[in-house]
């Protein structure tokens, strides 16, 4: 009797402590390789987005520019080529830059395992090893300490006709189902950060070097930037602490003047890159004075 | 027959099986539940893999495209009836018949091969529990809740092992249901997935060839087992034919081009250097298929066979086949060495697939994982994280646990010895037949799906070292 007692003994201890020990393997999982040094006291700004936001091309990126600005601390989550949307489809080979997009970044962030792209990428190009980078980034912050989240996507969406909408209005496909996934995804994660939707920007399309159409008049499938915009603008409508850029009414970049602030079609320059800054100081300014 | 008297455990072997099975159990239930909490948070969402979009598309038209075969789509018509009454939640039904014949399967593979191959008897009742545990594995339990076929395909090619299991310890080599249930296996299968029915035909050449051994190495001939042997060849020859004239009365939508080993060779030797072999290919090819259609190939695999290839076969009908794999060897002459090497780790990542797993899970390597991983969380990605890893890690956990047992149980049951290593060699030989044609007909990169069976039979010879016959 004793030796049967003492076997369930062992039995029940060992077995609870198998089951304990097997859940903190979960948090090797899901733990924080890179651990992000976070400046104390200091307002926490997360960009993501295209590569209007990733790429510096000369001169400082938009967070960096921001830092300076502010004095806050940003971290440059956005990666070049990306939409809000997936594409629809569920190819065998996603379009790798579909594999950093909102919708599935976001999803990334929450389960806070970035071997879901680490690894499907082992022998990408240097872009997509930069794009890892910053998925490690962004699983290893601590997001509930986040204060503002910038969302800024819609050039992609607009290029690649990704539709603006659909039936289903979190049908990750289509530019705003995307965009309310993502809002609704990251209010979860980070339940203190105001989220800025920062809209397309003006764009324009060039044959022989001269500028045929804009992005008002072009329509790639999707429908014309003025069209992402307003979804945009309708997505931040319906949520609370969602706020709205309107790139396009508030940079007034246009057909007469866009040299001075695009380096190419679609891409902001310099002073490009000074203006939106402007605005998002100002954006913020107003947040912070309405709480 | 139980284990006998004298191959009672000694006092080291009682106590590292009793802790064995106090682990199984913790992990056990913790993985139970996770699956559980995953499964309805899954609820009727439908992971995203291209296939599935296919079949659901070819099960509403009731058509095939000689790829994804009729099968599983008539499957998915049958729950698709229920729609008036279930509406979306169809899928659930689906989900459910997945479960359910998987875990029977399960049962009856463990217990068949604890019974036969380790002769340690085993109730189909407690069976059943083991087989909650081998169906909750995070990678298997993804595929009972995927509109795809890899779950009952996986439950069919278990089931055979099972009965060959059967047969080999069978009184006089000769046990008839078994061998009716391995016919129904391969002529399910043929119907389901081609690459699962080349596994079982392995499987079941092999296994006729071993009993055909066994007879002549034995003094007297058995007429039983060589009846058996000639059943097995009989169903190995007939059996996929009939599936193939099967699958040929389905109508075929023609999106796809025809199906050929040739052209399903394309994933490993073309993809994804199309682009770059082509000036390497003769004017027969180049005749037909102009330089810019492979420019954008090694983005989209899907691409191939929907369009390059129903270009080839549209051009050149009589010759599409030869070309396809004229194309192929080209690929395979321009790049040995790569391929030779990719296909090299993948096939050791199969074999030993609980340390594979946690390679691809915490490191980074050119693999699928990070594809499927994504299908998975769509719905949950914290929990789906917490399951995996918790999954994975208990799986490798119980890996290595058997491995001590396996051992243990060696070198204190010496009798034993022979049997048991004739049994390991029988279920690496398993995993050999089964994963081989799969991954031959795949892309270069680990992918766990090819590996479900892998990991089947490691589970299996480990729960069946740990596991203590009631004295």
């Amino acid at each position: 009797m004793l030796k049967e007692k003492k076997e369930k003994i062992i039995f029940i201890g060992v077995a609870v402590l198998s089951a304990i020990l097997i859940l903190c393997t979960a948090l090797i999982g899901t733990k924080k390789f890179y651990p992000v040094e976070v400046e104390a006291h200091k307002t926490q700004i997360l960009f993501l987005g295209d590569s209007n936001i990733a790429y510096d091309f000369e001169g400082k990126d938009i967070p960096e520019l921001v830092y300076d600005r502010l004095g806050v601390t940003t971290y440059n989550g956005a990666i070049g080529g990306t939409s809000a949307a997936k594409i629809n489809t569920e190819n065998y080979f996603d379009d790798r830059g579909d594999m950093f997009c909102l919708y599935n970044i976001t999803k990334v962030m929450e389960s806070g395992d970035h071997n879901a792209v680490a690894d499907y990428y082992g022998t990408g190009s240097q872009r997509e090893k930069e794009a890892v980078g910053k998925v490690m980034m962004l699983t290893d912050l601590r997001l509930e300490e986040v204060d503002y989240i910038v969302l800024s996507y819609g050039l992609n969406d607009y290029t690649t006709g990704r539709p603006i909408y659909a039936e289903d209005p979190y049908a990750e496909y289509t530019y705003a189902g995307a965009l309310r996934a993502a809002v609704e995804r990251l209010q979860k994660l980070c339940p203190n950060a105001k989220i800025i939707l920062s809209s397309i920007t003006y764009c324009v399309f060039m044959e022989g070097g001269e500028v045929v159409m804009d992005g008002y008049e072009r329509n790639w499938g999707g429908g014309t930037i003025e069209e992402y915009r307003d979804a945009m603008k309708l997505v931040s409508s319906e949520y609370e602490n969602v706020y709205f850029m309107d790139n396009l009414e508030y940079l007034g970049i246009g057909r007469d003047n866009y040299e001075q602030y695009l380096r190419d079609e679609m891409h902001l320059n310099e002073a490009g890159r000074e203006i939106y800054v402007d605005y998002l100081e100002e954006t913020i300014n107003g947040i912070e004075g309405e709480l | 027959m139980e284990l006998k008297e004298n191959c009672k455990d000694n006092r080291i072997v009682k106590y590292l099986r009793l802790v064995a099975m106090a682990v199984l159990a913790g992990i056990g239930v913790v993985q139970v539940i996770l699956a559980v909490a995953w499964a309805v948070a899954n609820g009727s969402h439908i992971q995203g893999f291209y296939d599935s979009s296919v079949y659901l598309s070819n099960a509403i038209n009731g058509v095939s495209d000689g790829w994804r075969l009729a099968g599983y789509a008539c499957v998915i018509k049958l729950f698709m009836l229920l729609k008036g009454i279930l509406k979306e939640y169809y899928v659930i039904g689906i989900y459910l018949f997945q479960v359910t014949v998987s875990l029977f399967c399960f049962a009856e593979g463990f217990r068949c091969a604890a019974v036969y191959l380790f002769d340690k008897k085993i109730s189909l009742k407690k069976a059943l529990l083991f087989a909650g545990y081998i169906v909750t594995i995070p990678i298997v339990w993804q595929m009972q809740f995927a509109i795809l076929p890899d779950a009952i395909c996986l439950a069919l090619t278990v089931l055979l092992f099972a009965q060959l299991v059967k047969l080999f310890g069978a009184k006089e080599g000769f046990c008839l249901p078994a061998l009716l249930v391995i016919g129904v296996s391969i002529l399910l299968l043929g119907v389901f997935h081609r690459h699962y029915l080349y596994g079982a035909l392995a499987m079941a050449f092999v296994g006729a060839f071993i009993l055909l051994i066994r007879q002549i190495k034995k003094s007297y001939r058995n007429r039983k087992t060589l009846l058996t042997a000639f059943m097995l060849l009989v169903s190995i020859i007939v059996l996929p034919m009939v599936a193939e004239k099967i699958n040929q009365a389905v109508p075929n939508n023609g999106a796809y081009a025809t199906y050929s080993m040739a052209a399903d060779l394309w994933k490993r030797f073309v993809f994804p250097d199309l682009h770059e072999n082509y000036p390497h290919y003769t004017e027969r090819i180049t005749a037909i298929l102009p330089d810019y259609a492979t420019e954008i190939c090694d983005e989209y695999y899907e691409y191939y066979m929907n369009s390059i290839g129903l270009m080839i076969e549209i051009a050149n009908p009589e010759e599409a086949e030869s070309i396809y794999f004229e194309m192929a060897r080209i690929g395979f002459a321009l790049h040995r060495r790569d391929m030779i090497k990719s296909a090299v780790k993948e096939a050791i990542g199969y074999c030993f697939i609980p340390f594979a797993m946690e390679k691809y899970m915490y490191n980074n390597g050119n693999s699928l994982y990070g594809h499927n991983y994504m299908k998975m969380y769509d719905c949950n990605p914290k929990l789906t994280a917490v399951y995996m890893h918790v999954g994975m890690n208990g799986f490798m956990v119980m890996a290595v646990l058997g491995c001590i047992m396996f051992l243990a149980e060696g070198i204190s049951h010496k009798n034993l010895c022979k049997k048991r290593m004739l049994a390991l060699g029988w279920c690496a030989l398993s995993i050999g037949m089964v994963t081989a044609p799969m991954m031959i007909f795949a892309v270069a990169k680990f992918d766990y799906r090819i590996g479900l069976f892998s990991v089947f039979v490691w589970i299996v010879l480990a729960m069946t070292s740990i596991y203590k016959v009631e004295e």
